[in-house]
């Protein structure tokens, strides 16, 4: 690789905690072993990504701070950090994807796969269907409800304190 | 000395006392939110709104421990009842969602009328059908109709024939009637208007009638619909005298509120509840489901028992010390403003 740094036994530490922990390639595994690969690559890269886009947002927001100005002037810091918004959520998903998606096709690793701890349970696909349509639907209404109490909320608490002196 | 499974069987079966004392009044109370009638319809709600507020994600601890304890420490029960009552548990989670989501929608919207009425309907429908749901598998655990393949050990079932029958959903509305007529109760103590407190002594009257009744069907029913329950509920020594003690504190806890002794009725009505989901777990022990799986030779190895006994215990030291300040907080009367 052109241009990289090279952290020493680094992945080891990581997984063993020891640096001398040997890592195996996905090469070194049975093929039927294999997780989706793509699925767990790119999930992987967009929750990077997600961080390190966050982590920049961090780093001018500090910067403009030590320049002894108000980073919440700027419109585009404004900008900037709403576009940041979605990201926590996106880094959780698709880090949850890189987990989930990648230990496949065990549910207990070496002891268990997925395939063989499905319920028997006939026409999985409905309760799949209807359990996926009642978080899209709360996920709507919770939209709907957030929007009413940005735009709804101060105007009546103005109000009532007005009525109040 | 008592086999560890034993043990953790009693923990679970106190876990479903203190489930339905506690999650079972909110279901109950989610009842009482749709039949809100008369001129203090708005009171009503208001009342009962308050009076489940801050606590109800807290009860669902209880159903969650004994779903946990159920699959570390008896997992082929665990799997058993998960397959055989596939429909029932998912339509009971659908129910717990809704309601849950829509009580926490309705509480922090902001207030207009047509929408907040929308969501009070999701809660008391999910409120309605949670409790149904749970009886009903309750009911088709009770029933010994779910039954293991003594070769293969996989549950035989076809998912409906083993809880859509009559003595399961006699179980699932005596499981409603027992949840509504404890909330009413719980509700009577959490005002100090008369008039309110009337309209739920009324409701109390009422719905612990249809109590009465429902277990009268139930226990009719399970002549054939559960022959071990039935047999467990009247042919032990203890059975009789412990049927009639259920019975007295039943019938007190109904005069009780007959008589306006409202903390009295309370106590009762707890006691009601625990005497007989007590009741259920000594008349079908030491089945968990009968009769193919007991708690010894459906128990995960002992080693498993035992962390799982100490992890209980650390458990508990958290947990009650808690729950008793979460109570403490915000069941403490709130002090007048003016």
């Amino acid at each position: 690789m052109k241009g990289s740094i090279e952290i020493p036994s680094g992945l080891s530490l990581l997984v063993y905690h020891k640096p001398e922990g040997e890592i195996k390639g996905l090469e070194e595994f049975p093929r039927d072993q294999w997780p989706p690969v793509a699925v767990v690559h790119v999930s992987f890269q967009i929750m990077v990504a997600c961080g390190m886009a966050m982590m920049l947002a961090g780093l001018i927001g500090g910067w403009l701070a030590l320049r002894k100005r108000n980073p919440c002037d700027r419109r585009w810091f404004l900008g900037l950090t709403m576009l940041c918004g979605p990201l926590g959520f996106i880094a959780i998903e698709t880090g949850w994807t890189v987990t989930e998606v990648g230990r496949q096709p065990w549910i207990i690793y070496n002891v268990m796969r997925t395939a063989e701890a499905v319920t028997p349970m006939p026409h999985l696909v409905v309760p799949f269907i209807s359990f996926t349509a009642l978080y899209i639907f709360l996920a709507f209404v919770v939209i709907f409800l957030l929007k009413r109490q940005v735009f709804q909320s101060p105007r009546n608490f103005r109000e009532t304190e007005r009525q109040s002196p | 000395m008592t086999p560890l499974s034993d043990l953790i069987g009693f923990v679970m079966i106190v876990s479903l006392v203190l489930y339905a004392l506690g999650a079972g009044a909110d279901f109950g109370g989610g009842v009482w939110d749709l039949y809100a009638s008369g001129p203090r319809a708005k009171q009503q709600r208001q009342l009962i709104a308050n009076a489940i507020g801050p606590i109800w994600e807290a009860n669902h601890v209880w159903l969650i421990l004994v779903i946990v304890l159920l699959f570390v420490a008896f997992p082929p029960a665990f799997a058993a009842i998960s397959i055989a009552l596939h429909i029932p548990l998912a339509i009971m989670l659908v129910g717990i969602v809704l309601r849950g989501s829509a009580f926490v929608f309705r509480s922090y919207d902001v207030q207009t009328d047509d929408v907040q009425s929308r969501w009070g309907g999701l809660f008391a429908i999910g409120s309605i059908v949670s409790p149904i749901m749970l009886g009903i598998c309750v009911g088709a655990i009770a029933s010994g109709s779910i039954r293991i393949n003594a070769q293969t050990g996989a549950v035989e079932t076809n998912f409906i024939s083993q809880w859509l029958e009559a003595f399961p959903l006699a179980i699932g509305f005596w499981t409603l009637a027992l949840f509504a007529f404890l909330a009413a109760v719980y509700l009577t103590n959490e005002t100090q208007e008369t008039e309110l407190q009337e309209d739920f002594r009324r409701r109390a009257l009422g719905s612990g009638m249809a109590v009465a009744v429902m277990a009268l069907v139930s226990f009719i029913l399970a002549e054939r619909g559960a022959p071990i329950i039935r047999s467990g509920l009247s042919k032990e020594w203890w059975s009789i005298p412990y049927q009639i003690v259920t019975g007295i504190i039943s019938v007190s806890a109904l005069a009780a509120v007959w008589k306006r002794q409202y903390r009295l009725a309370r106590v009762l009505a707890m006691a009601q509840i625990a005497f007989i989901i007590a009741g259920w777990g000594l008349a079908q022990f030491p089945f968990v489901i009968g009769p193919d799986l007991t708690f010894a030779n459906s128990a995960a190895p002992e080693s498993v028992l035992n962390a799982l006994v100490r992890a209980l215990a650390a458990g508990a030291i958290l947990l009650f010390p808690s729950l008793w300040y979460l109570y403490r907080i915000f069941k403490r009367p709130v002090p007048d403003p003016k």
